[in-house]
């Protein structure tokens, strides 16, 4: 079968591999018919994740036809469609039952080369670096689904593809960072980066009942977009974030902040995003422009929501101003299971359709460029939908 | 669903114009760095005679445009400016492209060296002044399409709050006992004077587990205790006198 692989920084190439089967008697097998890219993709691309090796198949967001089960998987059938969370859960571990999928102790069987660096093991993830498993990715022609009878959300066929496919990661993962929030009918919620996790935060943060949403980018299309869905935007390449964001909130700050950018946050000649470039480069710190922002302009006793990957460790973090400012701080993977019944009847209701985040559809072998295209955000980049 | 946008630009053949900016740019810092410090040699080697001054203005001038072409964002009204400056070179030039003049024949192989540049100079600010009118028009037809994406089937301002009863997990919720109080109703606490919520906010708080009561000899114990019996029912720790000081402003 075809499927983009990881060969090094920057090298995603589209290889042919050998078809996966069944390991497992719970697994199945699944045919994909639509994928995406991640902006947590970029991280592996851009050489920031550790635990990658040459040959790794990539890609965590993704649905399609279940071909094959094992005996012991009594939920899926052969011809059911089916989205798959980019999080593995075996459903049983204490964190399952509990709720907290993305921490499930049973998926990650390199749990204990994870637990060195993170003190503990948390799940299994797909396409992802071997810290979280090794699991091969669904940016590819087929992927073997483990614990397939926990996971995978059974679509109707009355939805597209293009309205499901996100309920695999940036969908959930933008609904988790405004839930967490715990969003009151007074507050404001600044959201930053306008990417795809950032643009469904902002519906989310909407529909959730956000007296004001607020959304910091440099992009214009992808500020216009965010716009669309609700929000007021700042381009921080020509405003002053803190002061816009104090103006819009009587110099109150806004309650809830979360950052949808993570360890590769973009800032423009600022010296500490200087200064995190140099860090990084030499694998000593993320890059915590926007953590840092969010903690000094966030309103006292509020809540930080962190969907945003981070790697390893980050360095000056103002800690002085998170503890005595009394803010809460919330973050982790997505614990998918726990929204997709939940907002699959949303758009089935027609409350919301991700579609709109789409703008790039293309063949599975335009997969490489693609990459590079939405990294460099070049040709309004925002969402990019590979189909096998 | 909107129009897509499909593939990156495709990487033009040859040098980009963008490159050939940057070298132009070294290039004239070059230049004027030897027309400052040497000004009569580089007259000697144009075949001009007795404007070291000229020179070392025109040197100046050189090394302001290769610095502003370096750092600019936008180089093409820099290239047009050394379009200009590549004028000012050939007219001075031709001031001593005379018979009198023993370097007549260098002024004239320095007025086709300048005349190159000026191809090199008016291909790269062509290219980017396209570039970036490509660029503009991209984006605004972005701005257009992306501008009507909300992803709502109504008015965003319908939407708001549609989910507002979604279910919210209790972990994910500010634990009760840290909530903001409610503005209205108030009620002033008798032992401490400080504000605090009136009775309907202390109500609920009754129908959870109750707090034992808190004697300073059974402190240790006491705690935990409490410590345990919460975490067996899940519900929020809440240290006696807390629970106290509500129950009484509650009262009050």
């Amino acid at each position: 079968m075809r499927a983009l692989c990881y060969h090094g920084k920057h090298d995603i190439r589209c290889d042919t591999v050998p078809d996966p089967r069944i390991e497992h008697p719970r697994d199945a097998i699944i045919r994909v018919t639509s994928c995406a890219i991640c902006g947590s993709d970029l991280h592996l691309y851009d050489g920031f994740m550790p635990g990658m090796k040459s040959g790794d198949i990539v890609g965590h967001e993704f649905m399609g036809e279940v071909v094959d089960v094992g005996p012991e998987n009594r939920r899926l059938r052969v011809g059911d469609r089916v989205v798959v969370p980019f999080t593995i859960t075996c459903g049983e571990c204490e964190q399952c039952r509990r709720g907290y999928f993305s921490v499930c102790e049973r998926s990650n069987p390199n749990r204990d080369m994870q637990a060195k660096l993170f003190g503990h093991q948390t799940a299994g993830l797909f396409g992802y670096t071997h810290l979280t498993g090794g699991y091969p990715g669904g940016q590819a022609e087929y992927v073997r689904v483990p614990f397939a009878d926990v996971g995978p959300v059974k679509v109707p066929d009355s939805l597209t593809d293009e309205q499901v496919l996100f309920l695999g990661d940036i969908f959930p993962t933008g609904w988790q960072a405004a839930v967490q929030c715990d969003i009151q009918p007074t507050d404001t919620v600044a959201i930053w980066g306008a990417g795809p996790v950032g643009q469904m935060a902002i519906r989310s943060a909407v529909l959730l009942g956000a007296n004001q949403v607020i959304c910091i980018d440099r992009l214009p299309e992808r500020l216009a977009m965010a716009q669309a869905g609700g929000a007021i935007t700042i381009n921080f390449d020509e405003e002053n974030v803190v002061e816009r964001l104090n103006e819009l909130t009587n110099n109150k700050g806004p309650e809830k902040c979360i950052d949808a950018v993570g360890m590769e946050a973009h800032a423009t000649a600022t010296v500490d995003s200087m200064y995190d470039r140099a860090k990084q480069a030499l694998w000593l710190s993320d890059r915590t422009h926007v953590l840092r922002e969010m903690i000094y302009v966030c309103r006292p006793a509020g809540v930080l929501s962190i969907p945003g990957v981070y790697g390893g460790f980050v360095d000056k973090l103002p800690f002085g101003a998170l503890m005595n400012k009394g803010l809460t701080l919330r973050t982790g993977q997505t614990h998918v299971g726990r929204w997709t019944d939940d907002l699959l009847e949303r758009i089935e209701q027609g409350q919301i359709d991700p579609s709109f985040v789409i703008t790039h559809t293309v063949p599975l072998e335009e997969g490489p460029q693609m990459y590079r295209t939405f990294r460099d955000k070049q040709d309004g980049c925002i969402k990019v939908v590979l189909k096998p | 669903m909107s129009e897509q946008f499909r593939g990156a630009p495709r990487p033009r053949r040859g040098l980009s114009p963008e490159r050939v900016a940057t070298g132009l740019a070294w290039f004239t810092i070059g230049l004027g760095l030897a027309e400052l410090l040497a000004p009569r040699a580089v007259g000697r080697l144009a075949g001009t005679r007795g404007k070291d001054d000229v020179i070392r203005a025109f040197g100046v001038r050189e090394i302001a445009n290769g610095l502003c072409l370096l750092a600019a964002q936008n180089k093409a009204p820099w290239l047009w400016a050394r379009i200009g400056g590549d004028g000012l070179d050939l007219a001075t030039l031709a001031t001593d492209y005379t018979d009198e003049n023993p370097g007549r024949e260098r002024v004239l192989y320095s007025m086709a060296a300048v005349a190159g540049v000026t191809l090199l100079d008016a291909y790269a600010a062509q290219g980017l002044s396209r570039e970036r009118r490509e660029q503009t028009e991209l984006v605004n037809a972005l701005l257009l399409d992306y501008g009507r994406r909300s992803g709502f089937p109504e008015h965003v301002e319908m939407l708001r709050g549609a989910a507002a009863d979604a279910p919210v997990p209790a972990d994910m919720r500010q634990p009760p006992a840290l909530q903001p109080w409610p503005d209205t109703p108030r009620a002033v606490s008798d032992r401490t004077g400080v504000p605090v919520p009136g009775p309907e906010f202390a109500k609920p708080r009754s129908e959870g587990p109750q707090p034992r009561p808190y004697s300073a000899a059974s402190a240790t114990t006491q705690t935990s205790q409490s410590e345990e019996a919460d975490a067996s029912s899940g519900a929020p720790v809440t240290s006696a006198p807390i629970a106290d000081s509500l129950s009484s402003a509650g009262r009050g």
